[in-house]
């Protein structure tokens, strides 16, 4: 009798463990996802501003068509890419045509900061100001989203691979999340010196 | 150790102390059996050793009757409190006087970044956005948390506004994000809850003795053996009293030590939320060198373990302070952050040029036409200018010897030019020249030299400003590197003192009236009494020289004294001469002591005349 009582005893509180890791490994993969989330957001609000920043610098920067052509055109790019990778989140190709597309826009608008930086009328526009402002908060944020989504993913992958959570996710089909690393190729590269 | 690390051991050593405060708890039951104890041991005679006693006391029901009550009145204590505090957080927000910061069109550009950079740290440690408030009157540099788990407000100072950088800025917001997503609010409430319940032990034991003491003498003398009775409620009003502080005091020194722990896992996770410990040591050293992190107002106390950094002054000890000391943050931040905030706080704040000075400054290099300008950037043109300041000064030059025939043209050409040259523009032209002949060959600047002395001495005369030009080729290129030890005080200069006062005062004004006055209203109160004005022919160039060479090893603290009342003479007339500032810039370049900034002094009259 109570060799029973204490085997249902003991089931029980193993069965409520295995709900508490199960809901809790839930919960962290629903905490990185929304993470990965918040990167889109970011980059939508980073493509929401640049139509602005490049109305605003257009009276200032009639002789520098071509580097606002620029901004535009990585703009229009980041954002078809963006499109598609939120169409399919998992598809690892479409996420680093974005990835690079993104980094294309943040090279033009580097160019956009260095020449700006020639025209201090526009460097004094307080509608400019405040632009620059909002897009170094954004740029802030998107690394900042970047990052949480990457201590997010670590933890869900350290829970996960404990044990004896490997036996709830093995079984619960709790896969393997991979950090979002930077892919621009060139970042990677060594910076070549040239003296000519 | 990275700052995922920190963070654990920060929270595991949070964990042990809430053991450390059961263990308070439990202190002090024992202690108010104890104070039973011995009233009881007193009914029961036929106990002879003690620990046989208290082992039957304390399987006695009284024993259990005794440790329940003293919970029961602990609990209640504590709940009273916990649902006095709940949901209180906001309403110390208008008391304050804060206001809320809400994004609107017209604000100024520091609450707009303020408003992004909490914004940046809500995407980074996905916590929703608080409401903002800033403290209008607050120059200190703090920022603290409130509220309940629905509504959080997140309060900065006006002076952590202005002062800190974007960074720094950040890694606040983010060191009380941590205090938000570790729920630290609620733990202090707890805390405040717990230690009320400590205090409501020692209220009840005061009550019972002052209501014995106090209490009616009929009502006792009504009851049988009221004496003995009296007796016995004072003593365990005493015994409760005593064990309740006991345990307060304990609880405290936890409380504390609790919040410590929870300031550095806060640092940590700023470090992890921004990953810039720049930001935050930035923020630190900031606090640590300027104008501190203690809020002016009356409330602080109550707000002081949400802060930043400490709120109020510590008293007594650290053991009881809120917050670890910047020392021991910067210490947890990482290896090296110690060693960079004692090299920023040695490195003495230099006395910054004010706006006009600046203005008036660029305004005569504007003067000077800018082919003097290049003439003097190149080390052959550069001391060519130096002889023709020299040489413009004497009706009849004689042209230094060993100058190439294109030489002499261009400096007979440049004693001409700077005869007409604004007096204003020698000093600065000197300046400018320095560095270039800094670049002369050493065989060249040794002949150059050579000449120069032979140009300054060959009137007979050596005017101030030769005397200037001498000094400052010296001084520049011969800078004294060691330190000149023991300092001298006031009294042990006092003869070179009044010799360089004497001397300015005979370059500031010229009527014997003025003189005086100057002397007495500025220079008297610097030399020990009877020193008077010397005389002119007591305070030649030679004479103040090597008083100057005196004063160098004076104590730098009474060097900036000495330097302060020699700008109060100069500009005492509201009218700086050319001849004065040559004469303060002698001082300053001799005895080795920064210029004063003279507009801080003189306020709108002042003008310097040819």
């Amino acid at each position: 009798m109570i060799n029973t009582i204490i085997t249902l005893a003991v089931m029980a509180l193993l069965l409520l463990y295995t709900i508490g890791v199960y809901n809790h490994l839930v919960a962290l993969r629903n905490r990185y996802r929304n993470a990965f989330a918040q990167i889109h957001v970011q980059l939508q609000r980073r493509h929401d501003l640049i139509p602005n920043l490049v109305e605003t610098a257009k009276r200032y920067l009639q002789h520098e068509e071509d580097t606002l052509t620029r901004v535009i055109q990585a703009r229009q790019q980041a954002v078809q890419a963006q499109g598609k990778a939120q169409q399919s989140p998992d598809n690892s190709a479409l996420l680093s045509q974005l990835s690079q597309t993104e980094n294309n826009l943040s090279q033009a608008l580097m160019r956009f900061h260095a020449v700006a930086e020639n025209y201090p009328e526009l460097k004094a526009n307080t509608t400019m100001v405040e632009l620059m402002e909002e897009l170094s908060s954004t740029e802030n944020r998107i690394s900042f989203a970047r990052q949480a989504f990457n201590d997010g993913v670590m933890q869900y992958n350290t829970y996960r691979e404990q044990f004896p959570q490997n036996l709830v996710a093995s079984v619960g089909g709790f896969t393997e999340a991979t950090l979002l690393t930077l892919e621009n190729p060139d970042a990677k590269q060594a910076v070549k010196v040239n003296f000519n | 150790m990275d700052f995922f690390q920190r963070q654990t051991i920060a929270k595991r050593n949070s964990r042990r102390l809430y053991v450390l405060f059961a263990l308070a708890l439990a202190v002090l039951v024992i202690l108010v059996n104890m104070g039973v104890f011995s009233l009881w041991i007193l009914t029961q005679p036929h106990y002879s050793a003690m620990a046989q006693g208290w082992r039957h006391y304390i399987t006695s029901p009284m024993a259990t009757w005794v440790s329940v009550i003293t919970l029961v009145v602990f609990s209640l204590g504590t709940v009273q409190r916990f649902w006095q505090l709940r949901g209180n957080g906001l309403a110390l927000i208008p008391l304050l006087k804060a206001q809320e910061i809400i994004p609107a069109p017209s604000q100024p550009p520091s609450h707009k970044q303020f408003i992004n950079v909490v914004e940046e740290m809500s995407v980074a440690s996905h916590v929703p956005v608080p409401r903002l408030f800033v403290l209008p009157e607050e120059a200190a540099i703090n920022a603290f948390v409130t509220g309940t788990p629905n509504q959080y407000a997140l309060v900065i100072t006006q002076g952590a506004l202005t002062q800190l950088n974007r960074d720094e800025l950040q890694a606040v917001v983010a060191h009380e994000f941590s205090h938000i997503l570790h729920q630290d609010v609620s733990i202090n409430l707890r805390m405040v809850s717990l230690l009320a319940g400590l205090v409501a032990v020692s209220h009840l034991g005061r009550l019972m003795v002052r209501y014995s003491v106090y209490a009616p003498r009929q009502l006792q003398d009504k009851r049988l053996g009221a004496g003995a009775n009296a007796f016995i409620v004072v003593f365990l009003g005493a015994m409760l009293w005593v064990a309740g502080y006991a345990g307060l005091l304990l609880g405290r020194l936890i409380k504390a030590a609790v919040s410590r722990q929870r300031e550095l896992l806060a640092d940590a996770t700023a470090v992890q939320f921004t990953r810039n410990p720049h930001g935050l040591a930035g923020a630190l050293m900031k606090i640590q060198q300027g104008p501190g992190s203690q809020m002016q107002s009356s409330l602080a106390e109550d707000i002081s373990h949400m802060c930043f950094a400490d709120a109020v002054p510590i008293f007594f000890t650290r053991l009881f302070s809120t917050h670890p000391d910047t020392h021991t943050r910067l210490q947890h931040l990482g290896p090296g952050w110690i060693a960079r905030a004692r090299v920023r706080q040695q490195a003495t704040p230099c006395p910054m040029p004010s706006t006009t000075s600046l203005g008036y400054a660029r305004q005569l290099l504007k003067e000077i036409p800018p082919s003097l300008h290049y003439t003097v950037s190149e080390p052959r043109g550069a001391s060519l200018m130096l002889y023709a300041l020299i040489l413009a000064q004497s009706k009849k030059p004689i042209l230094p010897k060993g100058l190439t025939y294109e030489e002499k043209k261009t400096l007979l050409a440049l004693i001409k030019e700077a005869r007409l040259f604004s007096p204003r523009w020698l000093l600065p032209l000197v300046d400018l020249s320095l560095p270039a002949i800094q670049r002369l060959p050493k065989e060249d600047y040794k002949s150059f030299i050579k000449q120069l002395d032979v140009l300054i001495k060959a009137d007979g005369h050596i005017s101030l400003f030769e005397f200037l030009v001498r000094q400052s080729l010296y001084w520049r290129l011969h800078p004294q590197t060691e330190e000149p030890t023991p300092h001298l005080t006031l009294q042990q200069v006092a003869t070179s003192l009044q010799r360089l006062f004497s001397a300015l005062i005979h370059t500031s004004a010229s009527t014997p009236e003025a003189q005086r006055t100057l002397f007495a209203q500025h220079a008297a109160a610097m030399l020990p009494n009877g020193r008077a004005l010397l005389e002119p022919k007591r305070c030649t160039l030679p004479l103040l020289a090597k008083a100057l060479h005196q004063l160098r090893i004076l104590n730098p603290i009474y060097k900036t004294m000495v330097m302060n009342t020699c700008a109060d003479i100069v500009v005492a007339d509201k009218v700086i001469k050319v001849e004065e500032l040559e004469m303060l810039r002698l001082i300053s370049l001799m005895m080795e002591s920064p210029m004063p900034d003279l507009s801080q002094y003189a306020q709108g009259a002042t003008s310097v005349t040819p």
